[in-house]
């Protein structure tokens, strides 16, 4: 059976194209419209870093030392939304966190960060937990794609069930391309 | 095929002594009466089986020839002792030439024919005996048919019977089994007539009757058959030239009282010949003076065409006619004019001529049918009286019909009948006339519709229907149902099943022959049936077929046609595949045979072309392409999203991710402040 003629798709490339255009356009956007938030943001964050750096500076330093997967993630991060950021972040932080509470709560003395440091284990949980936030970011699109591609065929093959019922009920002549090959037959 | 005695049949198989007709008659083949047979029509006994004292003979009419269908209803009813009129008829089986024919049954009249031929010398009669024993007989005879507005056109001495053993109450033989004036000597037609052809001459008037009785009498008082020995055209010219009294009786010993008759009954113009009046009262011993008629215009110079000389109109009409479309040159040359008009010199010819020039060509012809189309208007105008000439054809206004019909029931050229219905030459011959009359209005109206008619080329309609339309007694001529003899249509659906029985039908029953027949005699005609008839897609034409046959049986029985019903039910495939819903098909696949036992075609058209399940099917067809479209319309969406699927998935698992991570980083951080504060 010859299916209705399909809307007029676009062509792949032109699509391509318009799409990487689109996209560009609105990082542009993005970055023109989210300029001002993330000054604020750099300078609220650079703020807190050195207000935490004088009242707590061991603290600080292994912060930062455990959050660098972050700020590299948000160094790279050119999405619009951060989704990156927003993924390694929390995670890495949820390495570090740990550690940090431990310091601040502590003895938090430059010696006690020179053992944090110098603890493998440390560095490990840390950015151990960054690197999951990396592979559930580079991981979840497939997932979803699996899942997505999933459903599409299950609908189409439904579909294709009932042409297939009104077809053996009708005969081909049911997808009104078969009237003149009857009645030639 | 000539129809012969019983006796004489060359085949070898054995024959049934008897055939019945209607239940009532037995024709006896074993007793053949050549004493009564006629040109066409072979003679048996015949008995009645509800009566006994009366003898009765039965024509057996040959079915190649064609009868006068529309006359023998009417010389039924008007019974009168001095005619021979048909005491019932209808089709038998005629085992010699095995098919059926005609029968016609007579009351046998006891004397006998008058003589045993037309051709044949005869002792005298004295004038006398030529009134009392055949004149009044006649007359009265010819009379009583005039009143039912019929003629006999067979008055012949061979067709002249005595009903009485003594031979003095005479008696006008059959006039049903042959054409009109089929069969008359030369000498015992009118000029007019006798320029037809024998099967072309029409009913004519009762004028031709008189001029026949006129010969008649001339015949029995001289014992020697007029212009015996002369070959027809030469006693046709003859008459055209000195006059029929003359040609015939010119050199005969006549008494005075019967040369006044003959003067009276051979006069050449209809209107001034004799009429009924005129004989009762020259019977009644009153002496009339014949009118004397004046002799055609005549030229004083000839007008040459083919070699011949002519003088009078009506002999160049002659000569142009078997000249035909070679006579074209002649009548458009410029002597011809000068010719009509300073020599002949009559003004309503000359004018005939000039109408007959003027409209004589058909740019829709060919160029010789036209040529032949505008010799024959120029004939008609010459000489108006004559007959219809074409291309060797010479048809009387009425007789066109007849002529038509005899041509098709032979399976001769009906081509050159054909054309003068197209070419409109009745209706120039009636404009033509010098006196208008009452029925040319009817002759003109039917042979324009008689036209459109030939000219339909569907099935139902063209030449078979006009040969139908114009012989009301013609059978149906299709080869499945020929041999049969079917005159009513009550009797065609019988004949076709046992024609589909006999295996004779293999395809379809209904051909151009049987359209045309069922249209002509059956009241109600299905158009829309006729025309699918006519399709070329077979589905059409069995549909088309069903639906005139089922008619026919629910209006003229029988009952049940078992053979027919399955020859149609074997190409119901073709119907039930009209239906688009596979368990109708099988449903109905199921149920045909249970119809077709049924015999019953309109039971098998209902079955077949139900309009309410026609309806529905085709309902729920629509709504089925309709629901089908919207599924394939949502597999094309599936197919487009398929193509946009990457971004989509990059996006929301781009959501999913952080959404899950800003989740598990809360309950971690949340959890380490707790695990350290319970320390």
């Amino acid at each position: 059976m010859a299916r209705p003629a399909l809307p007029a798709k676009r062509p792949a490339s032109a699509g391509a194209k318009s799409s990487a255009a689109a996209k560009q356009g609105k990082t542009r956007a993005g970055r023109r419209r989210g300029g001002g938030g993330d000054t604020l943001m750099l300078a609220v964050s650079g703020g807190a870093v050195l207000f935490l750096g004088i009242m707590a500076l061991p603290v600080c330093i292994l912060l930062l030392a455990g959050m660098a997967p972050t700020i590299v993630a948000y160094i790279v991060d050119q999405t619009p939304r951060r989704t990156l950021t927003l993924t390694v972040g929390p995670l890495n932080l949820t390495g570090t966190a740990p550690y940090c509470l431990q310091l601040w709560f502590g003895a938090d003395t430059l010696h006690a960060l020179g053992a944090y440091l110098t603890d493998v284990y440390i560095w490990l949980v840390m950015y151990l937990a960054a690197a999951i936030g990396w592979l559930l970011h580079l991981g979840m699109p497939l997932i979803v794609r699996l899942i997505l591609e999933q459903s599409i065929e299950r609908r189409k093959n439904k579909l294709l069930q009932i042409q297939k019922r009104l077809r053996a009920e009708w005969g081909d002549g049911v997808d009104g391309t078969g009237d003149t090959a009857r009645r030639e037959s | 095929m000539a129809i012969v005695a019983p006796g004489t049949s060359g085949s070898a198989a054995p024959h049934p002594a008897a055939v019945g007709l209607k239940d009532r008659w037995n024709i006896l083949l074993d007793m053949p009466l050549g004493e009564f047979r006629s040109p066409n029509a072979a003679a048996c006994a015949a008995e009645d089986q509800r009566s006994v004292g009366t003898s009765f003979f039965a024509l057996l009419v040959d079915p190649k020839q064609p009868i006068r269908g529309a006359a023998l209803n009417l010389i039924r009813m008007a019974r009168h002792p001095n005619v021979l009129t048909p005491v019932d008829y209808g089709p038998v089986d005629w085992p010699p030439a095995q098919r059926r024919c005609l029968a016609i049954i007579y009351e046998r009249p006891a004397g006998g024919r008058l003589a045993p031929a037309a051709d044949q010398a005869i002792p005298p009669w004295p004038e006398q005996d030529i009134a009392d024993r055949v004149v009044i007989g006649l007359l009265s005879g010819l009379r009583a048919l005039s009143i039912e507005n019929l003629t006999h056109r067979g008055i012949r001495p061979n067709n002249i019977f005595f009903r009485d053993s003594g031979r003095r109450q005479a008696a006008l033989g059959d006039c049903i089994a042959a054409l009109p004036a089929a069969h008359q000597p030369p000498a015992y037609e009118p000029i007019e007539s006798a320029m037809a052809m024998p099967g072309a001459r029409g009913n004519g008037t009762a004028a031709d009757d008189l001029y026949a009785l006129g010969v008649l009498c001339l015949h029995l008082s001289q014992g020697t058959p007029p212009g015996h020995g002369i070959a027809a055209e030469a006693l046709l010219e003859d008459k055209i030239r000195r006059g029929s009294f003359n040609a015939l009786a010119g050199s005969a010993r006549l008494g005075p009282a019967l040369m006044e008759l003959l003067r009276g009954l051979l006069i050449d113009e209809p209107g001034e010949r004799w009429t009924f009046q005129d004989v009762d009262l020259w019977l009644q011993g009153r002496r009339l003076t014949p009118k004397v008629t004046s002799p055609a215009p005549r030229a004083p110079r000839p007008f040459e065409i083919a070699g011949e000389d002519c003088f009078t109109a009506r002999t160049l009409g002659r000569c142009l006619a078997r000249a035909g479309e070679q006579g074209v040159h002649a009548v458009r040359g410029h002597p011809f004019q000068v010719w009509l008009q300073r020599s002949l010199g009559d003004k309503s010819i000359t004018e005939g001529v000039g109408l007959a020039l003027a409209d004589g060509e058909d740019p829709a012809t060919s160029n010789a049918a036209q040529d032949a189309r505008l010799v024959a208007r120029v004939v008609i105008a010459l000489d108006p009286a004559a007959p219809i000439r074409y291309r060797g054809c010479a048809v009387a206004i009425d007789g066109l019909g007849a002529a038509f019909g005899a041509a098709m029931l032979a399976g001769g050229d009906i081509k050159p009948l054909a054309e003068i219905l197209r070419a409109r030459l009745p209706q120039f011959w009636c404009f033509r006339q010098p006196a208008s009359r009452p029925e040319f209005q009817a002759l003109l109206r039917e042979y324009d519709r008689l036209r459109r008619v030939l000219d339909d080329l569907r099935t139902g309609y063209g030449a078979e229907r006009v040969a139908y339309e114009m012989n009301p007694g013609l059978p149906c001529l299709s080869p499945l149902v020929a041999e049969r003899y079917i005159q009513a249509i009550g009797d065609l659906l019988p004949a076709l099943e046992l024609a589909a029985a006999d295996g004779q039908i293999q395809a379809h029953p209904v051909d151009r022959h049987v359209a045309a027949f069922i249209a002509n005699r059956s009241k109600y005609v299905d158009e829309a049936a006729m025309v699918a008839i006519g399709s070329a897609d077979p589905t059409e034409r069995l549909l088309g077929t069903l639906h005139l046959l089922a008619h026919l049986q629910q209006e003229r029985g029988p009952p049940a046609v078992p053979a027919l019903a399955q020859l149609l039910g074997r190409h119901a495939q073709l119907l039930i595949d009209r239906f688009r819903n596979r368990r109708t098909r099988e449903r109905l696949e199921n149920e045909l045979a249970g119809v077709l036992a049924e015999a019953s075609l309109p039971l098998l058209l209902q079955f077949l072309d139900n309009a309410q399940e026609k309806h529905i099917d085709a309902l729920l067809f629509s709504k089925a392409r309709n629901d089908f479209g919207l599924a394939a319309r949502a597999i094309d969406r599936c197919e487009e999203e398929r193509a946009y699927l990457p971004d989509e998935a990059a996006q929301t698992a781009s959501a999913i991710a952080a959404g899950l991570s800003m989740m598990i980083g809360v309950v971690a951080v949340m959890a380490s402040i707790l695990a350290l504060g319970s320390f």
